[in-house]
């Protein structure tokens, strides 16, 4: 196990490189010019030759395979510089907006797995009935909305009308009593999103499951039904729920720019899309290679866990 | 049996490592200050009596706290890198500078005690009060504030305020604690309002605390920072040692708050109390609802749609001054525009001393005359298509613009007057990054939206940014007596002459026609209606020493 997870380690090390290849390149090669966007906010009256002196104090008038080399550099030993923009260092900011985003992201994918595989399971036994063709629809709702949908409605619902939650920011760790208020609605408002997709694919898994002859022998035997479903059913059918919840789960942990902008959430989706629109380059930069590497984790999880839910799949 | 266990293992070592690290990202940095908010009670939490001004209720009439809606977080609150409106709304609390704009819009004293000129109008002599202190309660002398300038201009800060200094200061002398002077190449009108208002910091803590200064900032301002997280809020507590006396409130939170229609629900729900960014669609809700109120001002601000002077066809002054026709633009700022702002009739707002009205006949909305006009300038519909053209080729052009509104709907209105009138103008959008770019190279774009504000009330911002020598002026206007006007207007102080030397440059300009004017945007700020004391101008600034809310 261990050998395996040193060869995948070692494998994701050309694919970051490429990423970071592409990722520097496209930033860079993008229209737009992070200087003018600086000087923009600025009402100084700043002369072309104020701004090219501005442009060779941010390095930006190194040629772009030294800029590129100093990017990776800085990140390998994990200084990742500073905003172009706000001049901030990036790992002050990135870090705790990377801890906020997956506290949200855990926080989502608990409910989404939770509602998604008890409603696909239901709707799985329950097969050709109403339950099932009403968990359908309301797993097709979910997966047709958007997450702003769910949102807004939530606020609405429980901000503007019952007065009982809040309607922005995270008032503390999803530990904290306080902090978990604020954590409901967005949560809810990805997770039951996500949990319509889960549904659905949780119900095909799970029928392909029961109509196997494993289940029948084990039905026949009289163990009993719920045994037989959560036992012996669910687990084999969990491989393609694992892997779309891990998909799921590594694109949560990228920032979801919608919530965030809509709950006010200091997390690193918004933190990033502000860095593109302002071409912060060593922001978006440094954030797509943190996403690429939690992405990279992640699947090497979700194969490890492949391993534990399936016997049969050995890494050795 | 032993592989099976040691894949569960490993397996949730991964899970604990993961969570582990999650949690430790979020946890506040330990040199931050401690988190008011946990002692301090929430918006209706009880007052402060012992702060309370003097001659003020303070017996729990009033709440301690008020919170302030921001779009956007804070960008950086070190002096030398504050731009931006949020970021210098926030900094104006924090820190004091020599002067600062009254709420008329005057420039005068604020940390300073006097500010004097000299008659050949190349120094400055500034003093301060002789007991002047930050808020952590040492000294600010002259020296310290010789020492952000020093910072500011040096190349190695790499500070966008840099140029204004470096380009107008030849050096700085310390008298003594409280007096100094700033010697100047060359007299500067604006001086005071370009580089006086720079935040003073404390030094020590900029040296000691370096890239992390902004979790540590010290400077002279009404309130003191508490505590910031980053994407969330700022707490701001009030600084004891303030020169113009104790703030009336104790707190004061600037949440941030993206999304519009979020933060609309949270100023009515009473989660809080000032909200700077009133959308059209909710301006009813100011009628409906007796808890909140609308404050709106003179408009500070100008939009326009401007003319690529350098190419075809807007190297045409009669093409030009056509085009102003075609729009109704009344029609515009009523519809669209709306309650958010009115109609611009020239190249000021309104609330600039200088302003004037265009003429009559150089911005009526009258489609007969653009066709004329473009007739004049060899422009028929020689194919019948619907379109005019010239020398085989249609008029046509691509309007650029940013998506924000009302501009998007406004360049949808364009699009179609000029459509009546047979000119074939498509929309293209910009994303800001490239419309910045595009427009710095001045041969990209034709005709393009673009809006001027200013946090002051001088008419040489808009004029010289827009169409003079300013860093805004790119669409190739390039006139020769506009920019002599500029230039003067940067040296001479005399009123009558300055605004003699506007209306002249302004005459020009409805004569040359470099961009139509479309509207005006007024400053609206949603309150909580129980807020007292509360000022707001034009420029937006705020003035919080005396704001309270009763409970």
């Amino acid at each position: 196990m261990l050998s395996y997870i040193i060869r995948r380690i070692i494998s994701a090390v050309p694919v970051l490189i490429g990423v970071s290849i592409f990722i520097f390149l496209l930033i860079h090669l993008t229209p737009g010019d992070p200087v003018y966007m600086l000087v923009a906010d600025s009402a100084d009256q700043m002369t072309e030759e104020d701004i090219e002196s501005l442009r060779e104090s941010l390095g930006l008038n190194e040629p772009l395979f030294v800029q590129y080399l100093d990017f990776v550099k800085g990140f390998v030993t994990l200084d990742f510089g500073k905003s172009i923009h706000s001049k901030v260092l990036i790992k002050d900011e990135l870090l705790p907006r990377f801890g906020n985003t997956a506290q949200l992201a855990v926080a989502a994918m608990i409910i989404s797995a939770a509602f998604g595989i008890i409603m696909g399971v239901a709707a799985a036994t329950k097969k050709g009935t109403l339950i099932d063709s009403a968990i359908m629809s309301v797993s097709m709702l979910g997966i047709s909305a958007p997450e702003f949908v769910f949102a807004l409605s939530f606020i609405i619902i429980f901000v503007s009308k019952l007065s009982l939650l809040p309607a922005t920011g995270m008032a503390g760790s999803i530990f904290s009593p306080e902090g978990i208020r604020s954590f409901i609605l967005p949560a809810f408002s990805i997770g039951m999103a996500g949990s319509a997709s889960i549904a659905r694919m949780t119900r095909t898994s799970v029928l392909e499951v029961l109509n196997e002859d494993y289940v029948r022998t084990v039905k026949a035997k009289g163990v009993r039904h719920l045994n037989v479903l959560f036992k012996h059913v669910l687990r084999n059918a969990s491989i393609p729920i694992l892997t779309i919840m891990g998909v799921q789960f590594g694109y949560l942990l990228g920032g979801t720019v919608i919530i965030e902008t809509i709950f006010a959430w200091p997390g690193i989706g918004k933190y990033l899309v502000d860095a593109i629109n302002s071409r912060d380059y060593p922001i978006v930069q440094t954030c797509v290679m943190f996403i690429a590497i939690i992405f990279a984790v992640i699947n090497l999880m979700v194969d490890i866990l492949y391993g534990i839910l399936d016997p049969r799949i050995s890494y050795d | 049996m032993m592989r099976k266990n040691s894949m569960k293992y490993i397996a949730l070592a991964l899970v604990l490592a993961l969570m582990a690290g999650t949690a430790a990202c979020s946890q506040p940095d330990p040199a931050a200050p401690e988190n008011p908010a946990s002692e301090a009670p929430d918006t209706e939490g009880s007052t402060a009596p012992e702060i309370a001004p003097e001659g003020q209720a303070a017996d729990g009439e009033y709440r301690d706290k008020i919170v302030i809606q921001i779009s956007a977080d804070v960008e950086n609150l070190h002096p030398s890198h504050v731009v931006g409106y949020l970021t210098t709304t926030v900094a104006n609390q924090l820190y004091t500078s020599l002067v600062k704009y009254d709420m008329e819009g005057n420039v005068v004293p604020w940390l300073a005690d006097s500010v004097e000129l000299s008659d050949d109008g190349k120094k400055y002599t500034v003093t301060i009060p002789e007991d002047a202190k930050f808020s952590d309660g040492s000294p600010l002398t002259t020296r310290e504030i010789k020492y952000i300038y020093d910072l500011t201009m040096d190349e190695s800060t790499a500070s966008v305020k840099r140029s204004n200094l470096v380009n107008s200061i030849e050096n700085i002398s310390i008298i003594d604690d409280r007096t100094m002077e700033f010697n100047l190449f060359e007299p500067m009108y604006l001086f005071p309002d370009y580089c006086l208002m720079l935040h003073i910091p404390e030094p020590e803590s900029i040296e000691e605390f370096g890239d992390s200064y902004n979790q540590h900032v010290v400077g002279s301002g009404l309130y003191k920072l508490s505590e910031w997280v980053p994407g969330e809020k700022l707490v701001l507590e009030a600084n004891e040692h303030y020169h113009q006396g104790t703030a009336a409130t104790k707190y004061v939170e600037f949440k941030i708050i993206p999304d519009p229609m979020v933060a609309q629900i949270e100023l009515e729900e009473g989660s809080v109390d000032l909200l700077m960014d009133v959308q059209q669609t909710d301006l009813p809700r100011y009628e409906e609802l007796d808890n909140i109120r609308l404050i709106k001002t003179a408009p500070l601000s100008n939009f326009f749609l401007m003319y690529n002077m350098a190419l075809s066809p807007f190297n045409d002054v009669t093409v030009r001054k056509a085009l102003v026709h075609a729009i109704n633009r009344q029609q515009i700022a009523d519809i669209i525009v709306g309650e958010l702002g009115t109609l611009s009739d020239g190249w000021l707002p309104v609330s600039i001393g200088a302003y004037m009205a265009g003429p009559e006949e150089a911005l009526k909305y009258d489609p007969e005359l653009t066709a004329a006009m473009l007739a004049e300038a060899g422009y028929a519909d020689t194919d019948g298509d619907g379109f005019l053209d010239k020398d085989g080729s249609r008029l046509s052009f691509e309007i650029n613009y940013r998506d924000r509104q009302p501009e998007a709907q406004v360049v949808e209105a364009i699009q179609n007057a000029f459509k009546e009138s047979g000119i074939d103008a498509t929309l293209s959008v910009l994303e800001s990054a490239q419309y910045t770019s595009l427009l710095r190279e001045k041969d990209k774009l034709k005709i393009y939206t673009q809006g001027a504000s200013q946090d002051y009330y001088d008419p040489l911002g808009f004029i010289d940014f827009m169409f003079g020598t300013g860093p805004w002026a790119l669409n190739n206007f390039d006139n020769e007596r506009v920019v002599e006007i500029c230039n003067e207007t940067k040296v001479i102080s005399d009123k009558s002459r300055r605004t003699e030397l506007f209306t002249e440059a302004q005459n020009i300009m409805f004569e040359e026609m470099p961009a139509i004017p479309l509207y005006s945007l007024y400053s609206l700020a949603g309150i909580n209606a129980k807020m007292e004391n509360f000022e707001f101008n034009s420029t937006k600034a705020l003035e919080l020493r005396d704001v309270r809310i009763r409970k």
